[in-house]
């Protein structure tokens, strides 16, 4: 059984990284893209910063739940941005930045375990696998039990074919913490993976909610299920999925491979027919999109972007709001509508007294009030 | 090409035909595997190989004709074939090979070879003699009687014209393309496979295709600053191609009337077996990052399109894969031909079980069978019973397309050991370091055949690896005292096609009964596996063999021994009606 995430791992690799934007740009909403897993190179599963409490006003914005007060009275002082360097022209020194901004964070905070995921993060997309291992097994050698080690480690060992090793990790993890973002379906589906169906089924149904849920949990739900030969209760999984993501491919076609077993025939020939017919619209938008695999740069211009509004939600959580600004700027630098960053600049520049700037940000990277829903995106 | 007879050294193997009929004999088939036997098994390896390549003399080196520009047909030369070319009794080898490429300066002028295999592990080259030194761009190939006069003919496919070459008998060939009709072009070719498609004796020519790649305006795609391929969604695919073989020495392409142009992708490796039991054969075509072909034969030669309908257009989740090599064999001994099937990197390899002819299941991890290649490029495969136990092993030959993927990616490698999945009832175990696999150099291999190569009893690998020599393993089964008994079986068909391709072939031991069927195209764009290999597991002996004919009847032969090569010809069984009317059976053939 497989995931988005193992979707975008190929791509990231394939031919020209031919996949990379396959994936990311086309595969991935019609993977298991809630599975818990990212993208490589995308934000992880780590659970989202600690950060204050925040008031039920500040609740109201998705970025104020992040973000200390600004002082209550008075203009805030401004704050001394001092000139960005130009963007990294060649992948060599886009790298060295990226990997020196890693290195500051866990200068910074070498107690918290984000800047060691973003780090991870940044050497697994530059394709540098071991040492973002290394990096966390540091981490779980200086906290051990540490779930997020444990989970980031079972993440990699199946990137590198070690199943059984991810295996390992992945209970460790989901054992420490259940409620780890990502823990229980990686587990899940790593579980399915090495032929212990049983054990997946009773991970990926521990919990699980009378109603909704999450739509990949059940997809992989249903192909556990399948495995162990439950073709009916796959097929209510499948039906489960599909009610909550009627787009999921991986649903449909477990479901028509689940009426086919109960011999629903119609219903399976159905299935599949809609099941075609997405994938053919998928691989023609792989088709079209042929020139945009030529250089995989642009994406990492996106994908520094995003490590920096990541980096800018850090500082923000241990309360260094001069360096996440510091840091969203420049995720605006590489990417002027990396949405994160924008947002969190403009409410932090509310909270400051310093809409103009705000809205001049706004103006700069091409909106007025709200950020294009579709730009940005990485 | 008139049909010629046969004037083969096999005569002195005696097909031991039209004996009595041994009565109603007790069996039980159960679909379960034989019990492992008791063996040393926790001591020592069941399963080891020996690189013999340096020994065999043969100098082959595989050139992909590349420049730096990295083009397309780079990745994906060559398969390899083992047939028994002069009929000596001995397995030879032919290497496809690359040619120069635009803008390869200085020329290298690679060329194919045909090894002679002289025995004793010693080959010689006789490409020149046999008349294959050409320099055609070669990607796949495959075996088969075309005019039916004993002699294996040869396809190859290639980035330009296919070749069809005729074996003339006296060792060499002759290219008969022109006559044929079957160069299709000026095509990126893939996979080729024979089958007497319309059951009318003769054997007829699938050709997969790949993509529609031209050099001009050509741009390397770059990844972190590194050059790379192209990958097949870059490119738009080549229909495959069907020539119906007219009988005499002419080929009609019937790719429309056939249906098999009614749907297009790029194509890879091909397999032909009868997916359903009902007499004729089907065809199974791999395509490279998109849904794979299923196409169901009417037993006309018209064929439909069911891969999806079938459960082999993806794998287990509906996902495409970077699908490479296909084999088929009987791996859970239940009587149904299952599939292997390579894939690229961060795939799994997807084992598919038959359920029965009812279609087909990914069962991949639930048997173990995706352990141990997930990081590397996967393409020759083979479903092989390597200790001759009674259950097929897996293998798989490994090698990135990239040379340069160290540079962008530390979890795969351009060069990769192999991988060995040993059948351990049920189960896979990987254990390619213990079957001595990675005491190989590592290589970046393309195609894989499996043949005994030197005619002990088991079998012998061969991989043809991208820029560098090949790799011969020596399977040292017998060697160490292998436990295990073992037949070979040769057909000869006479009212069907020469070599019985397409033929189902059952052997019945007192504790199980074995099943194949004769191949013409397999494993990664190649050919192997003419003689049907069969371990015996701990049988003593067979009790009968029973062969259905493609377009003919099934017959049951007595085997007096084992242990051997026994040949098998068309007419000269006991006709039977039904399969093994005293087991228990519950398939529909």
């Amino acid at each position: 059984m497989r995931s988005a995430a193992r979707e975008a791992r190929v791509g990231a690799r394939r031919r020209l990284d031919v996949r990379l934007w396959i994936v990311v740009v086309m595969i991935a909403p019609l993977t298991f893209s809630g599975c818990g897993e990212a993208p490589r190179g995308a934000p992880g599963p780590l659970p989202p910063v600690a950060a204050p409490r925040a008031t039920a006003s500040e609740r109201s914005s998705p970025s104020a739940a992040a973000a200390p007060r600004a002082p209550a009275t008075g203009r805030a002082k401004r704050s001394a941005t001092p000139p960005r360097p130009p963007l990294p022209e060649s992948f060599e020194a886009l790298r060295e930045e990226a990997l020196a901004l890693a290195a500051a964070l866990r200068q910074r905070y070498p107690d918290a375990p984000e800047p060691i995921d973003l780090a991870g993060t940044m050497h697994d997309r530059f394709g540098n696998l071991t040492a973002a291992t290394s990096l966390w097994e540091a981490w779980l050698a200086d906290h051990p039990g540490s779930a997020e080690a444990h989970l980031r480690l079972g993440k990699y060992a199946r990137e590198k074919g070690e199943e059984t090793r991810a295996v390992e990790h992945l209970e460790q993890a989901f054992g420490a913490r259940p409620d780890l973002p990502g823990a229980q379906i990686l587990l899940g589906e790593s579980l399915a993976n090495v032929g212990r169906a049983d054990d997946a089924i009773a991970v990926l149904a521990r919990d699980l909610p009378a109603t909704a849920g999450n739509p990949n949990r059940l997809t992989l739900l249903g192909h556990a299920r399948l495995q162990q030969g439950e073709f009916a209760g796959a097929k209510a999984d499948f039906e489960r999925a599909l009610a909550i993501d009627p787009a999921s491919p991986h649903a449909l076609y477990g479901l028509s491979i689940a009426c086919g077993r109960l011999g629903e025939t119609e219903a399976a020939q159905r299935h599949r027919a809609d099941f075609a017919t997405r994938k053919a619209h998928s691989l023609a938008r792989d088709r079209a999109n042929a020139p945009a695999r030529l250089d995989d740069m642009p994406a990492l211009l996106q994908a520094m972007a995003g490590w920096y509004a990541t980096a800018g939600r850090i500082d923000l959580a241990r309360g260094d709001t001069a360096a996440a600004e510091r840091d969203w700027l420049r995720a605006v630098d590489f990417a002027p509508g990396q949405r994160e960053a924008r947002a969190a600049l403009v409410d932090l520049y509310r909270r400051q007294g310093r809409d103009g700037e705000g809205r001049g940000l706004l103006e700069r990277s091409g909106a007025t009030t709200q950020p294009p829903a579709a730009a940005g995106r990485n | 090409m008139p049909r010629r007879l046969a004037r083969s050294p096999l005569a002195r193997f005696i097909a031991l035909a039209g004996l009595t009929w041994p009565g109603i004999v007790a069996v039980v088939v159960n679909g379960e595997p034989p019990p492992a036997p008791p063996t040393d098994a926790a001591k020592r390896p069941p399963i080891v190989f020996e690189d013999v390549t340096a020994a065999t003399g043969i100098g082959f080196v595989h050139d992909d004709g590349g420049s730096g520009r990295r083009f397309i047909p780079e990745t994906v030369t060559a398969g390899v074939a083992t047939f028994d070319h002069d009929l000596d009794g001995r397995i030879d080898i032919y290497f496809p090979n690359g040619a120069d490429l635009p803008g390869t300066e200085p020329p290298r002028r690679p060329r194919a070879m045909l090894a002679r295999n002289r025995g004793g592990w010693r080959f010689d080259d006789v490409t020149a003699a046999a008349g294959l030194d050409h320099e055609a761009y070669g990607v796949g190939v495959t075996v088969g009687d075309l005019d039916n006069d004993g002699f294996p003919d040869l396809c190859t496919s290639n980035d330009g014209p296919k070749r069809m070459w005729q074996n003339m008998g006296d060792g060499t060939f002759l290219d008969v393309t022109a006559a044929a009709g079957t160069a299709d072009g000026d095509k990126l070719g893939a996979g080729l496979a024979l089958l007497d498609a319309d059951g009318d004796g003769d054997l007829d020519l699938y050709a997969a295709n790949y993509v529609r790649f031209s050099p001009e305006g050509h741009v390397s795609p770059r990844i972190r600053g590194v050059p790379l391929y192209h990958g097949p969604r870059d490119y738009e695919a080549w229909p495959d191609s069907f020539f119906r073989n007219d009988g005499d020495g002419r080929f009609s392409d019937e790719s429309v009337a056939s249906g098999i142009a009614a749907v297009v992708g790029p194509g890879m490796g091909v397999v032909c077996f009868d997916e359903e039991g009902d007499g004729d054969t089907d065809i199974f075509v791999l395509n490279d990052v998109a849904a794979n072909f299923l196409f169901r034969n009417d037993g006309t030669g018209r064929f439909a399109e069911v891969g999806l309908e079938a459960g082999l257009a993806y794998d287990m989740i509906g996902q495409p894969n970077g699908s490479m090599g296909v084999d088929c064999g009987d791996v859970d001994s239940d009587g149904w031909l299952d599939l292997w099937m390579t894939s690229y990197q961060g795939e799994r390899p997807v084992l598919y079980h038959n359920l029965a002819g009812q279609g087909f299941e990914d069962v991949s991890s639930r048997t173990g069978a995706a352990a141990g290649s997930l990081p590397w490029v996967k393409w020759g495969c083979g479903i092989v019973d390597f200790d001759n136990d009674g259950r097929r092993d897996l293998f798989i030959a490994c090698g990135h397309i990239n040379d340069l993927v160290e540079q962008f990616d530390d979890t795969t490698a351009y060069r990769n050991h192999n991988v060995l999945l040993r059948n351990v009832g049920g189960r896979f175990v990987e254990m390619s370091a213990a079957a001595g696999l990675h005491a190989v150099p590592r290589h970046s291999a393309r195609g894989a055949a499996f043949d005994d190569l030197d005619n002990d009893g088991d079998l012998d690998g061969v991989i043809l690896n991208a820029r560098e020599a090949p790799t011969l393993l020596r399977n040292l089964d017998r060697e160490r005292g292998g436990e295990h008994h073992w037949l070979q079986v040769r057909l000869v068909g006479r009212d069907s096609n020469r070599d019985g391709v397409g033929a189902n072939v059952r052997v019945v031991t007192p504790g199980a009964v074995l099943v194949d069927e004769v191949h013409a195209g397999r494993g990664y764009q190649g050919h192997f596996g003419s003689r049907l290999h069969f371990g015996l597991g701990p049988a003593a002996a067979v009790e009968r063999v029973e062969v259905r004919w493609i377009g003919g009847g099934r017959e049951a032969f007595d085997v007096a021994g084992i242990d051997r090569l026994v040949v098998l010809t068309e007419g000269a069984g006991r006709r039977v009606d039904r399969p093994g009317e005293v087991e228990t059976e519950p398939d529909r053939r």
